[in-house]
């Protein structure tokens, strides 16, 4: 190995520790850091000061790493495989649990955890729209084991802190570490749990009928998932979904407030509440950031294999 | 504004809002690669424009995927395998559009300099 091949290796060693590339790209700086090496090489200087002054002027290799994958990553940057693995690992028991009540689940709840698996192999896979779709539901998730924790106590820990555990290797550490898309995409999820838990509060007529007591969820609950598959695809339309979901999950913090609950005290109602209503602000801030990073008007299947 | 007047290289800023005019400008004359297009930016503004020279591959595939240039690869002169860009139309496009908005900038800062 020469010593052009063995700074070139350490070039490419520095900016795929810190993002992995495209062997195509990689390839791209290669060539690039390689011809300017010969060109300073033909105009005198000695080898060891091309190379430096070659390096130098490419630039700082984690930079031009960072860079590459917020574009080639739309989402934001690939997570490392001990990360993705681990999120993995940890929504095993999750969906074990849901396994083991398969046969008394609601269709809706039936899909949901269809949806988990679908999820759990996407992030295996680490493909970069996984990330925010969880990051966005176990952030709803684990806030509201935290508040139910503060009305009931008796409430299994453990489910808050494999939650709370998820979270740390979802959330985004670094400056950069996810793109505009992406956290909308974790917004719009953050708002189709908001609506979800809605839909869970009904009331009892005298005759045994069983009636929403929040009917707006319905549309935010559809709005939402319309919202998070055009924030995948990065669609302008996911923005409109998202501001309809934001606009009905407020209309169902209205329709909850006139509830009184025949479980729970005033601060469980309050909760209730403030959940729903972090939904609501959720979608509308996930409108702006779509509406903002949307690709074009319908989007864009290219960020899917991504 | 800058807190020392002596004459430096364009600041950053600058250079960064004029990449994708200026890429797709030279990709106007012809299908080209990262470092041609590198050395003609040079020759072009007389060395004032510094990239940051890695920083040019994000930018072309940014364009690339807001579909205004595409990719493909051939081998160069050494025999080693390059990837090579060229302009789509709707790279046209965008580069008419670019060049309206630094006409209307160059004429304001023009005559906003001619009645200083």
């Amino acid at each position: 190995m020469t010593e052009i091949d063995q700074a070139i290796a350490r070039y490419r060693n520095e900016v795929l520790a810190e993002a992995e590339l495209a062997r195509a790209d990689i390839a791209e700086l290669e060539d690039h850091l390689r011809v300017l090496i010969d060109d300073l090489r033909a105009s005198g200087l000695p080898t060891a000061q091309a190379i430096a002054e070659a390096a130098h002027r490419l630039g700082d290799p984690r930079s031009i790493a960072r860079e590459h994958a917020r574009v080639r990553t739309p989402f934001g940057a690939k997570l490392s495989r001990m990360r993705a693995w681990s999120v993995v690992a940890l929504m095993l028991p999750l969906l074990a649990s849901g396994f083991a009540n398969v046969f008394f689940m609601s269709p809706r709840n039936l899909i949901e955890l269809g949806f988990g698996v679908v999820l759990a192999l996407a992030m295996a896979a680490r493909l970069t729209w996984a990330r925010p779709i969880l990051l966005g539901g176990f952030a709803f998730w684990t806030a509201w084991y935290v508040v139910s924790i503060i009305s009931y106590p008796g409430l299994n820990p453990a489910w808050l802190v494999i939650h709370a555990g998820l979270l740390a290797f979802l959330v985004p550490w670094r400056r950069g570490e996810i793109t505009a898309a992406g956290a909308a995409l974790a917004l719009q999820v953050g708002a189709f749990g908001a609506a979800t838990f809605a839909l869970g509060f009904y009331v009892t007529t005298r005759d045994g009928a069983w009636n929403l007591v929040a009917p707006a969820a319905q549309v935010a609950f559809g709005a939402a998932v319309i919202a998070a598959a055009g924030g995948v695809l990065r669609a302008r339309w996911s923005a409109l979904a998202s501001a309809v979901s934001a606009l009905t999950l407020g209309v169902a913090v209205v329709q909850l407030t006139h509830l009184r609950f025949r479980v729970g005290d005033e601060l469980f109602h309050l909760e209730v509440l403030a959940t729903v209503a972090t939904g609501a602000i959720a979608a509308a801030a996930g409108a702006v950031l779509a509406w903002r990073s949307a690709r074009s008007r319908l989007g864009t299947l290219r960020a899917i294999a991504a | 504004m800058p807190r020392s007047v002596r004459q430096e290289r364009i600041a950053k800023d600058l250079v960064a809002a004029s990449a994708t005019a200026l890429v797709l400008a030279i990709l106007q004359k012809g299908p080209s690669y990262g470092y041609a297009i590198i050395q003609e930016v040079r020759e072009l503004s007389g060395g004032e424009l510094a990239w940051s020279e890695g920083m040019l591959y994000p930018v072309l595939h940014r364009l690339e995927d807001h579909g205004f240039v595409e990719s493909y690869e051939e081998r160069g002169d050494t025999g080693r395998k390059r990837r090579y860009y060229r302009l789509r139309p709707d790279g046209r496009k965008a580069l008419a559009e670019e060049r309206r908005q630094w006409e209307a900038v160059h004429a304001a800062l023009t005559k906003a300099w001619r009645t200083a």
